[in-house]
Parts: C-alpha cells; structure tokens; sequence
C-alpha cells in the first residue's frame, strides 16, 4: 500500500462526514476540550488529569468506531473484486489504526487506573480486545448484544464455569508477555478477517449492513422504516406485529365519533405518529423483554446460576435498556415531519381542535406517550433497583420527565428536517443528565430523595409554564411549515 | 505484446457449463457456454428476469455459479490477481458510488489504486458530461450519477469493460455521447464491452453483437448485421418446413406451432443462402427477434 491509497482510505471517513448537522460535532467537541479544562483547572488529586484521560478514551474509541464503519462501508464487494489492492489497503488501514488506538487506549487506561488494579499488561491485551471488537461489531451487529451482557455473563462464567477461567489466570501469570504477545497476535489477526473480498459471502454481508445503516438513517430523519426492511426474512415474524396494529386500527375507527374529543385524537395519533405510535413501541418493547426473557432462562437453565445472580450482574446494562423505552418517545418526534402531507389533510377533519386546541392536542399526544413509556420504565426498573439496593438507577426514568416536557412542547410548527445528529442529541442529552444525577447520589452521596422530588417538582412548574405558552404558539400541523 | 491488445484467440471471458440457482429456486443459469473476445461489442438482451444481471455479475465473480467454471483473461473468476483486476472496468446496474464524497474526492481515491489512470480522458468526460466536481455524489441525478459511474470504469482503460443497463438513467444526448465512448474504447485500444440494455435502438447504433438470454442460456449470439441479413420466418406445413429447413441447411432457432398441422419458423439461413423462387420469408427487426428469441 502507498501512501496516496493510505490517506485516501483513511480521509475518506472524514470525507463521508454528515454534513448536514456540522454543530453536532462543533458542540462535542466544545464540551470535550471544555470539561477537560475545567477538570486541570478546577479539580485537584487524581481527577485533575484522570478526567481528560477517561473523556479522551471515549473520544478515540468513539473515533474509531465511526473509522471501523467507514472501513466496513468502503470495503463494497465490487470494489474488492475489481479494484487491484483495495482490500489490502483497507485490511493495513484498519491494522495502522488498531495499533495506533491500542497503544493510545492502553497509556490513558495506565493513566487513569491505579496500578494495584489494572497492569499496562492487562491495559494493553484489554486495549486490543475493545478495539478488536469495536471493528467486528461493525460488521456484526448483534455482538453488541454480548457487550450489553458481558456482566451477567461474566459473572456466570467466572460462578459455573471455572477451570478454563482458572487455567487462563493461570497461564496469564505463569507466562504473563508470552500470554499477552499471542493474545495480541491473535486479536491482530482478526482485524484482517473482518474484510471481504467480493464474493457470496461478502456480498450477503455488505446487503445487511447497508440496509441497517439506511434503516437508521430513515429512523433518525423520521421516516417510515421497520425492522423487516432491513432484516430480510424478518417480514414473516413482523406479521403478528402487523395483525395487532391492524386490529388496533380497526378498533379506533369501528368506534370514530366526531363529537369525542377521545375518538379524534386516537385517529389523529395513528396519523401522526405513524411507526411511532405507541402500540408499535409497546410491541417492540414486549418482544425485547420476551427475548430477554427467554435468553435468561435459557442461561439459568445451561449453567444452573441463580437467575437473581444474573439479574443482579447485568442489572446496569438491563437498566440502560429498560431505560431507552422512556427515550423512544422522544425519538419518535422525528415522525412528525415525515407525516406532514397526511397532517395537511387531517387538519380537515371534522372536529379536530384548531388554533391552540391543536397545539395542545398535538402536545398532549406526545406527553402522555412519553409519561405512560416513562411510568412503565420506572415499574420495570423499581424491582432491580430492590434487588441491588442500587436506588440511583431510578434516575433513568425520572430525568426523561423533564426531557419529555420539553420535547412535546417544542413548536413542531418550527420544527425542521430531522438530521441523525438533531435526532440523537437529546437522547444524548438524556442519558448523560442521568449519568450525572447517578453519580451525584451514588458516587457523591447526594441525597436521592430530595433530588427526586426538587426535580419532579420543577418539572411540573416548567412543564405548567410550557402548557401555557402554546396558546401562544402558531397552529401545530403541517409540522415544519416555518421552518 | 501490449496488455492493452492480448491476442486475439485468448477470450476476455470464457464461460463454461455456468449453472446458478437461487436457494429454494429454479435455475437462473443452466449450463450457459459464452465467450468474448477481443475487439467484441456485446449487447446481451433478455427479458426482464430472464437474468442478465445474474449472468454478468457470475462472469466478473461476484456470484459463485451452482456449477461450472469463469475464465476473465485466463484466470479464474474468483481468483484474479492485481494486474488483472486492473483490466477490468464494471457499472452496476445500482450505483455503488460513495454517496457523500464529492466526485473529485471519488476519482481520486479510486485513481490512486490503478497503475493506469487517464486523466485526460476523465477531465474530457467530466467536463463534456456537464458533472459538477465538488458537489456531494447523493445531490447529482441519476444519470449524473450514472455517467460518473461510467467515468469511473472508463479511466483506468479496462481491457474488458461489462455494464449492467448502463443507460436506464441517461437522456438521448447522454446514450449517444456514451455510445461514442464505448464505440472509441474498442476501435482505439480492441476492448471487450458487455452490456445490458432494454433500448434496442443503442444496440443497433453500437452493438456489434447481439446475445439472446434465454431459458438460462445464451440462446443465440451473433453480429447484429448478419441476423437481421440471415434470420427469416418461415411459414407451412411441418413436414414443408422440415425439408425447406434440410434444403436450406437453415438453423432453426424456433418453431411455433399452429393450427391445422401447420408451423412458423425462425431460421437462421447460411451465409450467402439464396431462397427458391415461391418459398415465401418474413424478414424481422430487431425488435421482432427480441420477441421471437428471448
């Protein structure tokens, strides 16, 4: 490989940013060199530089997640068939940069971990694992399913299933750089497999993971895309999905009746939130619980582990899931403006608010989905929170509060095209907001109770102050109209 | 002998016995033998689902075939090395473009991957085809993107170049400016050239040779000009058109029965065949042998 085929490969990554959203990154990059400064300004001991380093290690695994993707999209099998080298300069791309993250991933972990807990040994071979796997998972989406649950399994592992940990424990101490040298080998030797070279196999491959980065895109802009246009095969088992919405349908409009204000929202709703509509998500999140479900006992009954020891190993993760069913409602904003040709007509029907009657219709819809996804988190997350006397996993429902009255109260009339970083930002927000009130009482000792109840209670004081002001605001649909 | 003019009894592709299935579907591809040569123009019609598509993608490799085997250049198909690879040009029937570089960006990633590279040619195309360089690629029309496609399997000077309905997404201006193209890479350099198409009229300005896909085979391939001279349609009684067609030494390429113990046949005649005075034959177009054929 030359150089000019290197830092084609390497710029086009850069070259295929999203351009339409470019403070998204102007903004995270803000908020990285900001932090970072105010942490070697303001804090003292061990957290003065520890922060940067820890802020700068999810900076470069982040970057080269979205490196490793790249990687995998410009790997297209006609381009490996045909192009002479293509797939070499990727495969030494993609080694150029695992060494390079390695190394860098390896010097902040040694930075910011004491060395009674963690040996640059152990940094570097968990270094190159991550990164190693951070490029597999791009071309395997559900291994990310086994980072979410590498607690519980772990824990399971380590309880069940104890010689072979033992035996590599004990090799890892016996021959500790000879251990570490083939481990580095081995997971090196995986970066080159994770490219095709144009044939059947390569072909499939790329098929799936195109259709997953369109259906992504498509959900981010607020378009209309399922899980069956970017599983094929999948339509079969989107079928009792689609008889439970048809049946829903069916049941609204048997009962359509102009003069109930209940009867015209429900029909508006349909209209309005499209795949987003709450009976979707509510499916979605039935068969997410099924499969975990049924993923757990099958677990519990392969290795004969306690199902609470499970529960209580991978409570976080399974929190952080639970919690994303809060978040989904927030994300669904985007289908308004997917839905604007339909609102256009609906504006006609008889007996539909006008004026700040729709504004609040429009609002309320989304409140109350969002209240109702949040109320359901919170009952779902309360018993692990019992179980682990983790109390500060509670956050993840009670912040969406505030940023579910913010997000049904937001003008839709002003609303504009929905971009991936417009749409995950308040996620992003969301998330970040818990993370913060989670450290703050589990970490910091900040009491709970009073946090909750402050932040509810401000909640609904904003939340009343909003309700008002969209009496002031301009008629909700078409969403975007003055945008 | 320069890469650029292999001897001619060596095809650019070899086909033998390909035979592809879909899973849990019928053959697509059934024991299909086909070779391009050197200095061909090959316009490959077929009916929709018929597939073309198939066909050309098992010929490049990127389909591995149920059975039988690919030659490009005397290499296997799915075993090609590097100086071979550069040989070869390819559009896709769906562009495969990266949507968000610039097609500046995209020529000159791709440039730097080939040990032959025309600039000349690529400035002359871009700037004929009316292509902005430094727009993102998911903001051009279709066919702006169609002609960069082409642009892109043009410049490095492929020894076979194959296309996938290269022209769907281009106006006229368009198909003739890259017919003149495809006409010029064969008379300047002797390239293979493949492609697809439903517009029958491009084939008679540029296609040299004509194959027929059908039933998964090539059912007939042959200079455009000698089938329109030779094929015929013929029609009478069976046993008429069996001694007319041992008279003639004529191929049949269809019978179609009728009523009455009469027939209609498609025969291709010998070269130079002169037919008995009283025996009445139908000359046919080209769009007459694409229905009668494929």
């Amino acid at each position: 490989m030359n150089t000019a085929q290197l830092s084609q490969v390497l710029l086009a990554a850069w070259r295929q940013r999203d351009r339409r959203s470019p403070w998204g990154r102007w903004l995270i990059a803000a908020l990285v060199v900001l932090s970072s400064a105010a942490s070697v300004l303001l804090l003292h001991g061990p957290a003065r530089w520890g922060l940067p380093a820890a802020i700068s290690l999810v900076v470069i695994h982040i970057g080269w997640l979205l490196m490793a993707a790249n990687l995998q999209m410009q790997n297209t099998p006609s381009a490996a068939r045909f192009v002479p080298g293509h797939v070499r300069a990727l495969r030494q791309a993609a080694l150029l940069c695992w060494v390079a993250c390695t190394a860098a991933s390896c010097l902040l972990l040694v930075l910011v971990m004491p060395t009674r807990l963690l040996t640059w040994q152990a940094a570097l071979l968990g270094s190159a694992a991550a990164v190693t796997f951070t490029m597999w998972s791009t071309r395997i989406w559900w291994l990310w399913l086994l980072f979410f649950f590498w607690g519980p399994l772990l824990g399971v592992l380590s309880e069940h299933l104890p010689l072979p940990l033992q035996a590599a424990q004990a090799l890892w101490h016996e021959h500790q750089h000879l251990t570490l040298a083939a481990g580095l080998l081995g997971l090196a030797a995986l970066m080159p497999a994770a490219f095709g070279q144009g044939d059947a196999a390569h072909r499939r491959a790329y098929g799936r993971l195109s259709r997953l980065q369109e259906m992504q895109r498509l959900f981010q802009e607020g378009h209309q895309a399922t899980p069956a246009q970017a599983f094929v095969g999948l339509e079969r088992f989107s079928r009792p999905f689609n008889a439970v919405i048809a049946a829903w349908r069916e049941h609204v409009l048997r009962r359509a009746d102009n003069t109930s204000r209940a009867s015209l929202l429900a029909r508006t709703e349909i209209v309005l939130h499209a795949n987003q509509h709450w009976v979707y998500q509510l499916l979605t999140a039935a068969s997410i619980m099924a499969s975990l479900a049924l993923m757990l006992g099958v677990v519990v009954a392969w290795t004969g582990a306690p199902w609470q020891d499970l529960i209580h190993h991978g409570a976080f993760g399974i929190t952080v899931g639970l919690g994303s069913m809060a978040v989904m409602p927030m994300l669904g904003r985007a289908m308004l403006w997917q839905t604007r040709r339909e609102q256009a007509l609906l504006r006609l029907l008889p007996g539909l608010p006008q004026g700040q009657g729709l504004n609040r219709a429009v609002a309320w819809l989304s409140l109350r989905h969002a209240l109702l996804a949040t109320a359901l988190a919170a009952a779902l997350i309360l018993p692990l929170c019992h179980l682990t006397r983790q109390w500060g996993l509670l956050w993840l429902p009670l912040v969406a509060v505030p940023w579910s009255l913010w997000t049904a109260t937001r003008s839709p009339a002003h609303m504009r095209q929905p971009t991936g970083f417009r749409s995950m930002l308040p996620v992003m927000a969301y998330y970040l907001s818990a993370a913060v009130a989670y450290v703050g009482t589990e970490r910091l000792g900040l009491p709970m109770v009073p946090l909750a109840v402050g932040l509810l209670a401000l909640s609904a004081a904003w939340g009343a102050w909003r309700w008002r002001q969209l009496a002031g605001q301009p008629a909700a649909l078409p969403a975007g109209r003055l945008s | 002998m320069s890469p650029h003019f292999p001897p001619a009894s060596t095809p650019s592709a070899d086909i033998r016995g390909l035979s592809l299935h879909y899973p849990q579907g019928p053959a697509v591809l059934d024991g299909l033998d086909w070779q391009l040569l050197p200095g061909q123009v090959v316009g490959l019609l077929g009916r929709n689902g018929a597939g073309k598509t198939t066909l050309l993608e098992a010929l490049l490799g990127l389909r591995e075939p149920s059975s039988g085997q690919v030659q490009l250049f005397g290499q296997p198909a799915q075993q090609l090395d590097d100086a071979t690879r550069a040989r070869i040009g390819y559009v896709p029937q769906h562009s495969d473009l990266f949507e968000s570089f610039s097609p500046a960006q995209l020529l000159a990633y791709f440039r730097s991957f080939y040990p032959r590279w025309n600039e000349t040619k690529v400035e002359g195309l871009m700037s004929r085809w009316d292509i902005d360089r430094d727009k993102p690629i998911r903001k051009l029309s279709g066919g702006q993107k169609q002609r960069l496609s082409i642009i892109r399997a043009l410049a490095h000077e492929p020894d076979l170049l194959v296309l996938d309905e290269p022209v769907a997404s281009l106006d006229p201006a368009g198909r003739r400016d890259f017919l003149r193209e495809l006409v010029g890479e064969v008379l300047d350099r002797g390239a293979t050239v493949v492609f697809s198409t439903h517009i029958l009229s491009d084939l008679e300005r540029v296609a040299f040779n004509i194959a027929f896909l059908s039933q998964g085979r090539i059912a007939l391939q042959a200079p455009l000009d000698e089938l329109l001279e030779q094929v015929r349609a013929f029609t009478g009684s069976v046993t008429e058109m069996a001694a007319l067609m041992a008279r003639l030494g004529a191929q049949p390429l269809k019978r179609i029965p009728l009523e009455a113990g009469r027939e209609r046949v498609l025969a291709r005649l010998p070269a130079h065949a002169e037919l008995p005075a009283g025996v009445a034959a139908d000359r046919l177009n080209l769009d007459d042998l694409f229905t009668e054929l494929t």
